[in-house]
């Protein structure tokens, strides 16, 4: 138990002239609680739940709504103090199917807690400031633990009466809910026993906390069924009647999709939520894009059945055009039966019907192709998989479509998107010749194919059914619910970790000349602690004259390498994998490699007044980055036990200091915007040679010919030298449009080129997420809205961006029309040696 | 590499109309002297258009013509794989060249009857404006690249302009406070402000729901903007703010929103002729006694606001730029169309009287 003085020293006094507008009472002190602090982050809290004693830490890392680790500006985590639903979670929720024991309502973990049910009470004992000890009722979402707290849960089995308070509390709580925002349909429902998939969360909690009898004990307001409903948008419907004001939506909405569209408007029974100034949903800035939906534990926001019916026939089109006949679609009913799909919310599974495909594989059968772009990942449910990596495996049935289409048919531009597009994953394209190394997966690995979805990159395998074998295929948008929650999450986590390390280390430049075993040797050491980091655009890796000793191997991503020269920091270079100096696929060598070997060094390391151990340059994230942290004491193990690896380190070592002596600054105008337009990232752009160019629109003409009248192309954008870098989709190694579309209608599979689909319900997140501004809103009639002589016609926004003219034969219409031969499709890096031979930077 | 790349598309069509050329000269030549005769004293040593070399001279050279129209409807019909353009263009150039001595060869060497001279008329005519767009369309975009590090796209220089006047306004509300009251009324852009906004309810000239749009609606005029906001961040002498306003919204912004208009629009012309902004020059003069007049801190604001000025200028001189790159097309299009006409005439009658 903690003492009083400790108690004191959590807590920061302060004056009643600084009385702040959240200060609160302890024991009769004003006090404000106080940010957590990294230390807080490694601190143990001793706690007891439900007799079990328990260690959790002060604080845990601020993470995002995907589960990603936010960090600051200078790369530090961010902490924020540990819930008492966190330890309970913590405690309870070890593995796939297990269930935290307190019952939530405006609570989700991915959500930001806001105390505002009240539906998850605990009982806590504490000591206060005052040395009582105090039992109370509190929320866990938002109680923070503390030493010595003791817990029950209402799934104690020590303390019964305890148990039977938490529940009558609840039970009160929700019954006082349900008599104000359920009708009487949805009392005869659960008094009937409720379906299984039900999505009304405030039925299910009634059902299993109200009374025996389920008849409502306390009387609605006189207000209850008469709020009102929006029916304003063809989408979505709003009754207000059934809303609890969980904020849940809200959340939704600005923390998650960053809208900022819903707020709470009024107050007491007159307290709704509202779009924007309170205007009619449809005349609001909403984009349509269900998050609010799929967030609303009742039904106060529920997608029109005929939105439901029409974008299931969509999305189930689309996935039998893409996936051929192979495959049956999975319900959402099913889906819920699987355990890694139980926190997934019914009404999005239901949004997104005919998305999840089940998938039956003979032996020899291939699940997806290396090198090949791929949006779908494979939850294995029985067989087992052979894993070949370093196969060449030519897409034979691809390449067959291709020439079945003839030659008129292809000179004229008259192919279909569905003729040429690769298939999804059909197993045709099996060729294992060349193969060096074989890998098994089975159901105990749980998912397949997981890399290319989560990180938008090729497939670094190919996968092939062994014996007959069954998954079910998803896409990248129920993998980001999926990521959602917390035990789905580390499921994830852990298979991404495994394979992206097992892929990715033996193949290391930094190792190419050890041999085989040494190879296998070095990666079984650095496996075993390496660390697989995630780093946010903007977040920097480490900075100069912070002394640090490990070295880090680029998985994914572009890192922006810095020098301070007074107080401008000037850009050195940039580096994505495999491009480092010298090629050793690695980075911030100099700091671990004069660490382990200052003494060898020292006479380098004095020439240049450098300190061992000490970074000489700051890394800074450009992109999404993967990274493999390794410690120098790793490399210091591979390297005694093999002499040869050593003498390369230090070789190295000296060619990078030397290099380092040479290296003048390289910063010029055109190298900054270079990289913050990020062009290194492009693998398309489409360059216009201005002094070619005639201003013909040709051009932009042909793209909006070739594509219905729309073009993908504006011919404005920044220029370098005499090249202008039209604003057209580039195709950017790590595309951030495939974020979050909740639909998963924008992806890429096959080859590098983005493609929309159909299903795109026009919510923009693509587009924002575009930071160069290459995807555009296009509406396109679907019929009308209202009756008779009251119809309108309604305009359905859909995103829409350069596929390279993919969808009609491949070749882009745009450099094809250009009479001038001033349009061109080059990579950045082909953009940038164009740009040198006219004038170096 | 682009040189090299350009050079190999040139290459072929030029070899070809060389070819065409040499060949048919020296082959009309072998004629003239194996015959050994000449058919009139007026003209060289070879034979008419009714002789082998000249009736193949002819009918290459109206095939040439022929194809050469045919780039029009392949223009027309971008959205098919016709071979790339760029080849089309290069043909056009070098065999389009190659027509006027293929004539010359045909018509040997003179221009012969009224028709026939009509037609050759024609025929130098085209070659000439053909010539005179090829200059300009290697000349003018090399100036522009220099000269107008503004330039946008032709069509949409009235909304970009707009947009500069919708960000001018915003800038020195937000820097000096709204407009005094009793200053110059500044144009109505709410209607095109709220256009370029957009809405999901699209309404018609009675206010009547025409449309319901569904989904996020992208504004328009986000993606460029010359004014770096900070300045608007800075505190101002409240008497800089009602000078700055009152030359806003009198000279400033109706030059922005207008330019100097083409000669097709009189309506604003003599107004903007009158404009203290008219020339880059003025305009420079005049920011400078405008400086003076307002204190130091006002500098960053009207160094915006003359940036602004200096884009419009670089428009208006784009609008001229691009009559002189586009405008012979006219010209060139339908002189040649009437060439192709006469030319059919003249086969048909060449055909039927010959």
């Amino acid at each position: 138990m903690a003492n009083e003085q400790e108690l004191r020293d959590s807590v920061e006094y302060i004056s009643a002239s600084e009385e702040a507008l959240f200060a609160r009472g302890l024991d009769g002190q004003l006090i404000r609680a106080t940010d957590s602090t990294l230390d807080d982050l490694d601190l143990d809290v001793r706690i007891s739940i439900d007799g079990t004693k328990f260690a959790v830490k002060k604080a845990v890392p601020l993470r995002n709504s995907q589960g990603i680790i936010i960090a600051n500006d200078r790369g530090e985590i961010i902490p924020r103090p540990t819930t008492i639903y966190d330890a309970v979670n913590q405690l309870y929720v070890k593995a796939l199917g297990d269930v935290n024991p307190i019952p939530i309502l405006c609570h989700r973990e991915h959500l930001q807690p806001v105390g505002v049910c009240r539906v998850c009470l605990v009982e806590i004992e504490e000591r206060r400031a005052s040395g009582r000890v105090k039992k109370d009722l509190v929320s866990s979402c938002t109680y923070l633990v503390k030493e010595g707290m003791i817990i029950t849960t209402s799934a104690s089995q020590d303390q019964p009466k305890t148990v039977d308070l938490i529940k009558k509390s609840v039970g009160i709580i929700v019954e006082l809910l349900a008599s104000e925002h359920l009708t009487s349909q949805d009392l005869d429902d659960v008094r009937n026993g409720l379906n299984k998939h039900d999505p009304n969360e405030l039925k299910r909690l009634v059902s299993e906390y109200g009374k025996g009898d389920k008849t409502p004990r306390y009387p609605p307001s006189l207000l209850a069924g008469n709020r009102g409903r929006d029916l304003s948008s063809e989408i979505i419907s709003v009754n207000h009647d059934a809303c609890i004001l969980c904020q849940r939506c809200t959340r939704a909405c600005n923390d998650i999709k960053q809208n900022d569209v819903m707020a709470r408007e009024g107050k007491g029974y007159d307290a709704r939520i509202a779009f924007d100034t309170d205007l009619p949903m449809l005349e609001s800035s909403c984009v349509s894009c269900g998050e609010c939906v799929i967030s609303c534990p009742t039904d106060a926001l529920t997608f029109r059945p005929t939105v439901v019916e029409k974008q299931g026939k969509k999305i189930l089109e689309q996935t039998r055009k893409s996936s051929g006949k192979d495959g049956t679609v999975v319900t959402a009913e099913e889906m819920l039966e699987i355990p890694i799909f139980s926190g997934i919310p019914y009404k999005f599974l239901q949004f997104n019907g005919g998305a999840c495909v089940r998938r039956v594989l003979k032996p020899g059968e291939s699940l997806c192709t290396m090198g090949e772009y791929g949006s779908t990942a494979f939850l294995i449910q029985s067989g087992k998989f052979e894993i070949v990596v370093g196969a060449k495996s030519p897409n034979k049935s691809r390449a067959k479509v291709s020439k079945s289409v003839g030659f008129f048919r292809r000179a004229l531009g008259l192919t279909s998107s569905s003729t040429l597009a690769p298939s999804l994953a059909t197993g045709s394209d099996f060729g294992m010749t060349g193969t060096k190394e074989k890998l098994y997966r089975g159901v105990e690995d749980v998912i397949l194919g997981e890399m290319a979805c989560l990180n938008r990159q090729r497939r670094t395998a190919t996968v092939v059914a062994v014996e007959d074998s069954e998954v079910i295929e998803i896409g990248t948008n129920v993998l980001y619910m999926l990521q959602r929650n917390a035990t789905s999450r580390n499921v994830l986590n852990e298979a991404y970790r495994r394979h992206a390390l097992n892929s990715d280390i033996e193949r290391l430049p930094i190792f190419k000349e050890l041999t085989p075993a040494g190879r296998a040797e070095a990666a079984r050491i650095i496996a075993k602690d390496a660390e697989l980091m995630s780093v946010e655009p903007g977040q920097s890796i480490f900075k100069q004259g912070e002394k640090s000793d490990d070295i880090y191997l680029i998985r994914l991503g572009y890192i922006k390498v810095g020098r301070k020269h007074g107080t401008r920091e000037q850009i050195v270079s940039y580096v994505g994998p495999g491009a480092v100096d010298g090629a050793s696929g690695a980075f911030g060598e100099i700091a671990a490699l004069s660490s382990i070997y200052g003494s060898e060094l020292k006479a380098d390391l004095d020439q240049l007044d450098y300190l061992p151990g000490v970074r000489t340059s700051t890394c800074s994230a450009l992109d999404h980055v993967e990274l493999v942290r390794i410690k120098s004491s790793q490399l210091r193990q591979i390297a005694d036990a093999n002499p040869d690896f050593k003498q390369r380190l230090l070789d190295r070592a000296r060619f990078l200091l030397k290099k380092d002596t040479e290296r003048e600054s390289e910063l010029s105008t055109g190298k900054s915007s270079f990289v913050s337009q990020g062009l290194y990232n492009a693998q398309s752009l489409l360059v216009l040679d201005l002094e070619s160019c005639t201003r013909c629109d040709e051009c932009t003409k042909a793209c909006a010919d070739s594509h219905g009248g729309e073009t993908r192309l504006v011919r404005e954008g920044m220029r370098f030298e005499n090249f202008l870098v039209a604003t057209s989709c580039r195709s950017c190694t790590d595309p951030y449009c495939l974020v979050g579309c909740p639909v998963n209608a924008i992806f890429r599979e096959g080859s590098k080129e983005i493609v929309i689909e159909d299903h795109c319900i026009g919510c923009g997140q693509c587009a924002t997420n575009c930071p160069y501004g290459n995807i555009t809103m296009y509406g396109h009639q679907e019929g009308f809205s209202g009756e008779g002589k009251m119809q309108i016609p309604l305009i359905q926004q859909k995103a829409t961006t350069c596929d390279q003219c993919k969808s009609i034969g491949g070749t882009p219409r745009c450099v094809y029309a250009c009479p001038h031969d001033a349009a061109f499709r080059m990579t950045g890096d082909e953009l940038k040696e164009a740009v040198l031979s006219r004038k170096p930077w | 590499m682009l040189l090299v790349r350009k050079l190999k598309i040139h290459i072929g069509p030029l070899l070809l109309a060389v070819i065409l050329v040499v060949g048919l000269a020296t082959w009309q030549l072998w004629a003239s002297r194996s015959s050994g005769t000449l058919v009139s004293a007026s003209s060289l040593p070879g034979v008419s258009g009714s002789s082998l070399p000249g009736l193949v001279a002819g009918s290459i050279a109206a095939s040439i013509i022929l194809f050469e129209l045919l780039l029009w409807p392949r223009k027309r019909l971008r959205r098919f794989k016709l071979f790339p353009t760029k080849f089309w263009l290069s043909a056009h150039l070098w065999l389009g060249l190659a027509t006027g001595p293929l004539a010359f060869i045909h018509s040997g060497y003179r221009f012969g009857g009224t028709f026939s001279t009509t037609l050759m008329c024609l025929l130098l005519f085209v070659l000439a404006s053909g010539i005179y767009g090829w200059v300009m369309q290697i000349i003018i975009p090399k100036w522009m690249l220099g000269n107008l590090p503004f330039e946008t796209i032709g069509s949409q220089i009235d909304d970009v302009s707009i947009q500069s006047a919708l960000d001018a306004r915003r800038m020195l509300t937000v820097a000096l406070g709204p407009k005094p009251v009793g200053l110059t009324k500044l144009a109505n852009l709410d209607e095109i402000s709220a256009k370029m906004r957009g809405s999901s309810m699209v309404r018609d000239q009675d206010g009547q729901v025409s449309q319901i749009v569904v989904g996020a609606i992208q504004r328009r005029g986000d993606h460029r903007s010359l004014l770096k906001m900070e300045s608007a961040e800075m505190e101002f002498n409240p008497l800089d703010g009602s000078e700055v306003w009152r030359q806003y919204a009198s000279v400033i912004e109706p030059f922005l929103l207008r330019g100097i208009p083409l000669s097709k629009d009189k309506t604003n012309a003599r107004s903007n002729r009158l404009s203290p902004l008219r020339t880059p020059r003025k305009a420079n003069e005049w920011f400078g006694l405008l400086r003076e007049s307002c204190s130091l801190n006002a500098g960053t604001i009207l160094e915006s606001l003359e940036q602004l000025c200096e884009q419009r200028h670089q428009f208006n001189a784009q609008r001229r730029a691009q009559a002189w790159l586009h405008g012979w097309i006219a010209t060139h299009a339908g002189v040649s169309v009437m060439l192709g006409v006469l030319l059919i005439t003249h086969i048909i009658l060449a055909l039927k009287y010959v």
